[in-house]
């Protein structure tokens, strides 16, 4: 008896001990991941003086001193007016990230929808072929589209063909990922829902679309918000393919440092601009990625 | 309402072979159970019937059309799955609704709520049109999904083990109940279970399937008391029948069944069964016995000169019944009494075979001789 109370304050013990060093780890990691964007997005509503007033290491008042400044919208003003107009920018950025993402899931939907069903003959090796291709880290890849998109007159100057060898290199990259993140959602899925909707009077179409994919709504808008995540932040592609007509908003921020000089308050606007819609989208996903997904359909 | 006709099916997997030329047919408005053991075919059969699954070979027909390329939506069936398989996105209004709301053209939203709501009073589930399948308890969900396939009156109505995941007291309850509804809808039926109880008590006929191959097609009564094989008798009936090994001497006009514990004469009219299903013996040859737990008189001595001893090993008491397990020269044998007898382990008590109720299979093909 008492041996076993032992046992259990030990356990205890450890538990609280785990527990604190779990809280102590995240404390660390939220501090080292969140502190960057507080201070860009903070920093980018004060005047450069004041953004620049970095507390000396160990000067506790000097973090007081971060706090105390008097709010301006004047990067952001300067980012859409003046010499410099990033409208089009953040315009080739959605339309890309958007066009490919919604392009990649409504594909990776169908794709994944047939390869979950496994009436494949080599369906396993279909899949592992397609999520192998988003494996190629993406400089393998850009050679080879950048010979095809120039051969198919995709890199002559103009917005939208540029904007549509971007919508193509995201999609390339988004797709694959989107099929092997949406199989495992379509693979939960009863398959007695759409044989019972089938016996009811669907077609195999109408099956997918009425019961399936309403289930499915969950792994869609988190594939989805992934893809876009994944498009909106792309540097490379959008450096080279996007090039000066369709140039995206990461290209753009990263133009605002130069040799000659550093614009460093549109840097700070125009970098929050790229994280707040992201950071949103992110807390958004944490909900459909637990949501669970029969619901208690089926017996379990 | 229309009747189901299976002609010579095969259903192959690859190089398995689940359905083995099938051959029955479920008439118009008659209630036909697939009984048999887990993959013996069954459910693949009604899942071809439902068009889930293709045929390999044969045609199944429904009314007078050949459906074999039809699409399971234009079959005019509706099926209960096992796992009832409810749309979890939708309200039970909305499940029971949906077969019909995608025949719009036939119905009107107003025919659509008045058909729900009738078929949802005759299954008591009115008051639950509004929740989610979640929020439904196991019996709650079997009805909606019965309620879903009765809402539009198809020709054929196709269940795969509808109750078997219920507890025992409301699978007793539906099984009443379902055959109620079949009678009153005078539907045709097509069910699936594994349960021989739930067969015999429901059925109009039974098929019984094993390995794929239909071992006997015939109404309950016929499969319980006339079984056509070894596998049927042991299958049907609980607990199963014994089989205990034995000889048939056939000396001239006397038969006589030998075992180390026993010697049974075979009456007239049994022999007379034996000898005009075209079976001719003589000598002595190997036969395997069955008979039923209930089909033996139990004493506690020896009351004729058939009477045989035997060795009590437990005893099970079930209320109104007890079964006794025995042991026969080395054979285990169930019997089922009265409560009252009350035997205690290791007794020796007698017994004695209900000549008219008991079986004879071949031990070669484990075919019935009568």
């Amino acid at each position: 008896m008492a041996k076993t109370e032992l046992i259990s304050r030990a356990e205890k013990r450890k538990k609280k001990i785990w527990g604190t060093v779990t809280f102590i780890a995240i404390i660390v990691f939220l501090i080292w991941t969140l502190t960057p964007l507080f201070i860009m997005v903070v920093s980018s509503f004060k005047d450069l003086r004041e953004a620049f007033q970095i507390p000396q290491l160990g000067d506790w008042k000097g973090v007081v001193q971060f706090f105390q400044f008097s709010p301006t919208g004047r990067h952001y003003k300067e980012l859409f007016s003046g010499g410099t107009d990033f409208t089009p920018y953040i315009v080739n950025s959605v339309v890309a990230s958007l066009s490919a993402s919604i392009i990649a899931v409504i594909l990776g939907s169908l794709a994944a929808y047939g390869l979950a069903r496994g009436r494949i003959p080599g369906e396993q090796h279909i899949s592992f072929w397609i999520i192998s291709c988003r494996m190629a880290p993406v400089v393998a890849v850009m050679v080879p589209l950048y010979s095809i998109f120039s051969a198919i007159g995709l890199l002559e100057a103009s917005r939208w063909r540029n904007l549509l060898c971007l919508i193509l290199a995201y999609t390339t990259f988004s797709l694959p990922f989107a099929v092997w993140f949406l199989r495992s959602f379509f693979e939960d899925i009863p398959t007695e829902l759409e044989e019972a909707a089938r016996v009811d009077g669907c077609s195999d179409f109408k099956a997918f679309w009425d019961i399936i994919l309403p289930l499915a709504k969950p792994g869609i808008v988190a594939a989805f918000i992934l893809c876009l995540i994944l498009s909106w932040n792309d540097f490379i592609f959008a450096s080279i393919f996007g090039q000066q007509a369709a140039k995206t908003l990461p290209v753009a921020t990263a133009e605002l440092h130069s040799t000659v000089d550093i614009q460093w308050g549109k840097i700070l606007a125009s970098g929050t601009i790229l994280c707040v819609p992201m950071l949103t989208l992110g807390l958004l996903i944490k909900k459909y990625l637990v949501q669970g997904l029969t619901m208690g359909a089926v017996r379990q | 309402m229309a009747k189901v006709t299976i002609d010579r099916v095969w259903k192959r997997y690859g190089k398995v072979e689940a359905v083995k030329n099938l051959t029955l047919e479920c008439m118009d408005k008659e209630f036909l159970c697939l009984l048999g053991p887990s993959g013996c075919g069954k459910s693949s059969t009604l899942r071809m019937v439902a068009g889930l699954e293709a045929i390999s070979e044969g045609t199944i027909s429904i009314g007078d059309r050949v459906v074999n390329e039809v699409e399971p939506k234009d079959r005019d069936v509706a099926m209960v799955f096992e796992s009832y398989a409810l749309y979890p996105h939708k309200t039970v209004f909305e499940n029971m609704a949906y077969p019909l709301r995608l025949r719009s053209h036939k119905y009107s939203s107003a025919q659509i709520k008045e058909r729900v709501k009738h078929a949802a009073e005759t299954l008591e589930i009115d008051n639950l049109l509004d929740r989610m399948p979640r929020q439904l308890s196991g019996g709650q969900r079997q009805r909606v999904a019965i309620g879903r396939a009765i809402v539009r009156e198809p020709q054929v109505f196709l269940m795969d083990e509808p109750i078997s995941h219920l507890d025992a007291k409301l699978r007793t309850h539906m099984r009443g109940e379902l055959k109620h509804l079949q009678k009153v809808l005078n539907a045709t039926m097509i069910y699936v279970t594994h349960d021989q109880l739930e067969a015999i008590s429901m059925a109009d006929r039974i098929a019984i399937m094993n390995l794929g191959v239909l071992q006997q097609f015939a109404i309950p009564d016929e499969i319980f008391n006339r079984p056509v094989n070894q596998f049927v008798a042991g299958f049907v009936g609980d607990p199963p029948m014994n089989f205990i090994n034995c000889r048939l001497d056939v000396d001239s006009d006397r038969w006589n069944l030998v075992h180390e514990a026993f010697k049974i004469s075979i009456p007239p009219d049994l022999k007379g069964k034996i000898e005009s299903n075209g079976s001719r013996f003589t000598g002595s040859l190997g036969v395997i016995l069955g008979v039923r737990p209930e089909s033996f008189t139990v004493s506690g001595t020896k009351t004729s000169e058939e009477s045989f001893p035997a060795e009590v090993y437990v005893t099970e008491p079930q209320g109104e019944d007890r079964i006794v397990d025995v042991t026969v020269h080395g054979n285990k044998v169930k019997l089922k009494t009265s409560i009252d007898f009350e035997p205690r382990m290791g007794d020796r008590i007698w017994l004695e075979v209900t000549k008219k109720k008991m079986h004879l299979f071949d031990p070669e093909t484990s075919k019935a001789f009568f």
